[in-house]
């Protein structure tokens, strides 16, 4: 072979690749340009509209069936106008994006309804022996609600398998315990109640008796008491009354006794009384009246402490009552306060869970740093409620048993636990040595 | 006739005497009190109408006369003072500030006693009203005790005087009665059914024992002593007839481990051991005064010990200081009081 034909067929070659490229940009362009002006053309005759209206038209004009909603025939004639509409639209945009628009639309519905019987078969088989969905993004705060059931590791695993970002992870996880929290507080509340009312009612019936009869003596020993002043006051009117009645009988001796010294001194020859006997009148009946005002005297002073004493047994009978009021509101405190949840150990869970999802979103080639956007905060709740009813119960049975001495009384709580806190002194641990203090000098006091 | 009040330091090796403070007047000690616990920082000096606090050092901290005739009174570690008058109660402070005054519808017992926050007294009612007051404020809780009499109503008391040991005798048979008592009330109560009317106590400052005794007459005159745990565990260790005015003393260490038993119609002395854990009491040894101890009456025991238990105080004529473990009289010293409690304290 020659060179310029070597030559000229490389040019042709080349010539050709050219025109290959070419016609490869240009076809495209002229093809792009012919489905523009179709496309156009189609939508502003109002052509396009009207083969869109046919194709939705057709899903809901089948004929419907009560049971499965749409009859088969529907659903064929359902599936043959939208695939006259994939063929009118391929006349404009071509086959390809036709069958995008309105024939995927069918192929998705076959698609689903073989996901859940032929796939769904499949998807049963496979994901028996090696099932792997996680859970959805919304079952993070139901995962929270199990906290008590998951340990730690599994707990993170779970949360950062939702697939949440960070924010969103805190955000679920916080309303996620909230939830759990109320969940707790609305057992308690029944719980307390039926508690409440069930204690009080087996055990309170000691106290309340109690209390109505103190009411009742207090009621009464007022009564007792007014009676008394008032018996104590007649009383005392009664002999003021005597003593002034008996203190005007001497006076008037007194002055018949001077009316007859007068006469006598006025007619000494018929006198009626001599002077030594008048003054022994005087002195008899003056020493009567002392007696007499002495006595009322000590009447009334042995009244007034009489009542005086009377002041202090009220006082101590309202000492008794305030004493047996305390008593019955410590026991229902302590009905109230038999238990407590404590949420520590849920929180710090939650919290370290947190810390490895953290971890999981900063890995890095097998390193990893637990970063974080946001920050868990708040105060840790603190509700108290019995543990069950019948615990409460229990407890409270226990109790009273210890509160029952050696020596068979009851004492009260407080009471109970000095004495709890005595026996272990007395009996369970040796008497402490008491260290005496050092000293150089023994001080005392004499005088001389 | 003027008297001249003495404090005395008493080297505790040497027994040699140093007078710390002096204090010259008219008026007769009526006795002396000391607070009830491990480490006393005061002793106070009770006269007609006067009452004295001296310190470890022996100075005069507060001299106080009063418009009363004093009948008796108390000191707690903080220096507060309260004095009876009758039915009238008085407390100062360690300035000699009267902090608090009231009175009673009956007389106050002088068996008062005062811890760190609480004083507990006992008034003559029928039956005897015991009084809790709270030193701060003078809040007061009260509650009655069946007694024989307030004056034989015995308090030994926690350091804080918050909790009690009441003894009381009882009214009807005059047997002794223990009972442990906050300052609500009483919370436990046993009657020994043993005859004794209290006097006196020696008892710790965790109150976890006490002891305590007294006298009572049953066709002949009785006295006795216990040791008495806060389980209300009792042991009725010591018993004694006499006839005749007489009293039973004793007095004991702050463990209540070592203690001496006497009584005013024998100069014989008795060493006891005492052990709390097993509520036992044990005669180790006795010995013989010169004199018989003096008769001080019923308001507290004749004499006193040092916390460690080393040295005892006893009077006779004289005022005695005995050592406990070689029964010796280490001190003699001259007093012109007769028949009045008084206690020490060691600096």
């Amino acid at each position: 072979m020659s060179a310029t034909s070597s030559i000229a067929k490389i040019g042709g070659i080349a010539g050709g690749i050219a025109g290959e490229i070419a016609s490869r940009l240009l076809g495209d362009l002229i093809d792009a340009s012919g489905d523009i002006a179709r496309t156009e053309a189609i939508i502003r005759l109002g052509i396009a509209k009207s083969w869109f209206a046919e194709a939705f038209d057709s899903m809901v004009e089948g004929t419907p069936n009560a049971t499965i909603g749409m009859s088969p025939d529907g659903m064929i004639e359902v599936a043959n106008r939208m695939l006259r509409a994939t063929a009118y639209f391929g006349l404009a945009v071509g086959t390809e994006v036709a069958e995008e628009l309105f024939m995927e639309m069918i192929q998705e519905g076959f698609s689903n309804s073989i996901q859940t019987s032929i796939g769904g078969a499949l998807q049963t088989m496979l994901n028996v022996w090696r099932g792997g969905i996680p859970p959805n993004p919304d079952e993070l705060e139901a995962i929270i609600g199990q906290v008590a059931d998951i340990d730690e590791d599994t707990l993170a695993l779970l949360i950062a398998m939702t697939g949440n970002n960070l924010p969103t992870t805190f955000f679920r996880v916080s309303r996620g315990f909230d939830q759990y929290v109320d969940n707790d507080i609305r057992t308690i509340r029944e719980q307390l109640i039926d508690a409440l009312n069930k204690l009080n009612r087996a055990i309170s019936w000691l106290y309340e008796r109690a209390r109505i009869i103190a009411e009742g003596e207090l009621d009464e020993a007022l009564s007792v008491l007014k009676e008394m002043y008032s018996k104590g006051i007649n009383l005392l009117d009664h002999i003021a009354e005597r003593a002034l009645s008996r203190l005007q009988e001497l006076k008037t001796e007194c002055q018949t006794a001077k009316n007859w010294l007068e006469y006598s001194t006025l007619y000494p020859e018929t006198p009626l009384i001599t002077e030594l006997e008048a003054s022994y009148v005087a002195i008899e009946n003056l020493e009567e009246a002392r007696a007499t005002y002495n006595t009322y005297q000590s009447i009334k002073q042995t009244i007034e402490a009489t009542l005086n004493n009377a002041d202090i047994q009220i006082k101590r009978i309202i000492e008794e009552i305030d004493g047996i009021i305390g008593r019955y509101v410590s026991h229902l405190n302590k009905v109230v306060q038999t238990g407590a949840i404590d949420y520590t150990e849920i929180m710090n869970k939650i919290s370290n869970a947190l810390e490895k999802v953290k971890a999981y979103r900063g890995a890095i080639e097998n390193q990893t740093t637990p970063e974080s956007p946001i920050t868990m905060t708040g105060v840790s709740p603190e509700v108290i409620q019995p543990k069950s009813v019948e615990a409460s119960i229990e407890a409270e049975a226990e109790y009273q048993i210890k509160q029952t001495t050696g020596e068979g009384e009851i004492i009260g709580e407080a009471e109970y636990q000095k004495k709890a806190y005595k026996y272990l002194v007395v009996v369970t641990e040796r008497v402490p040595y008491i260290t005496p203090p050092t000293y150089t000098y023994i001080v005392i006091v004499t005088e001389q | 006739m003027s008297y001249t009040t003495k404090v005395l330091h008493i080297d505790k090796d040497t027994f040699q005497e140093f007078e710390k403070a002096s204090i010259l007047q008219d008026l007769l000690i009526k006795g002396v009190v000391r607070p009830r616990v491990a480490n006393p920082q005061y002793l106070l000096i009770l006269k007609d109408t006067e009452f004295i606090v001296v310190d470890k050092q022996g100075n005069v901290v507060l001299r106080k006369t009063v418009g009363y005739t004093i009948d008796w009174g108390a000191i707690n570690n903080d220096g507060k003072v309260a004095i009876i008058s009758g039915a009238d109660l008085y407390v100062y402070d360690i300035n000699g500030n009267e902090l608090y005054h009231t009175t009673f519808s009956a007389n106050i017992s002088p068996k008062l006693i005062l811890g760190s926050k609480y004083l507990w007294l006992a008034i003559n009612t029928s039956p005897v009203t015991v009084y809790v007051y709270d030193l701060t404020d003078f809040s007061y809780t009260s509650f009655t005790v069946t007694a024989s009499s307030a004056t034989s109503t015995v308090f030994s008391i926690n350091e804080l005087g918050d909790e009690a040991i009441i003894f009381t005798g009882d009214p009807s048979d005059y047997t002794l009665i223990l009972r442990t008592a906050d300052i609500s009330g009483v919370i436990k109560e046993v009657d020994t059914g043993i005859k004794c009317i209290p006097l006196f106590s020696y008892f710790r400052p965790d109150l976890a024992g006490a002891l305590v005794g007294g006298r009572v007459y049953a066709s002949s005159w009785y006295g006795r002593v216990f040791l008495v745990n806060h389980n209300l565990d009792f042991n009725n260790f010591y018993t004694v007839t006499w006839t005749g005015d007489n009293y039973v003393y004793f007095v004991a260490d702050i463990n209540l481990a070592k203690a001496l038993i006497f009584q005013t119609n024998t100069k014989t002395i008795r060493k006891y051991t005492l052990d709390l854990n097993t509520m036992s009491a044990t005669e180790a040894d006795t010995f013989e005064l010169v004199e018989n101890p003096e008769n001080v009456g019923n308001i507290d025991n004749n004499g006193d010990m040092t916390p460690d238990g080393a040295f005892a105080l006893i009077t006779t004529s004289d005022i005695l200081i005995i050592n406990w473990e070689t029964k010796e009289i280490v001190k003699t010293i001259a007093k012109s009081f007769a028949n009045k409690p008084i206690k020490m304290i060691v600096a």
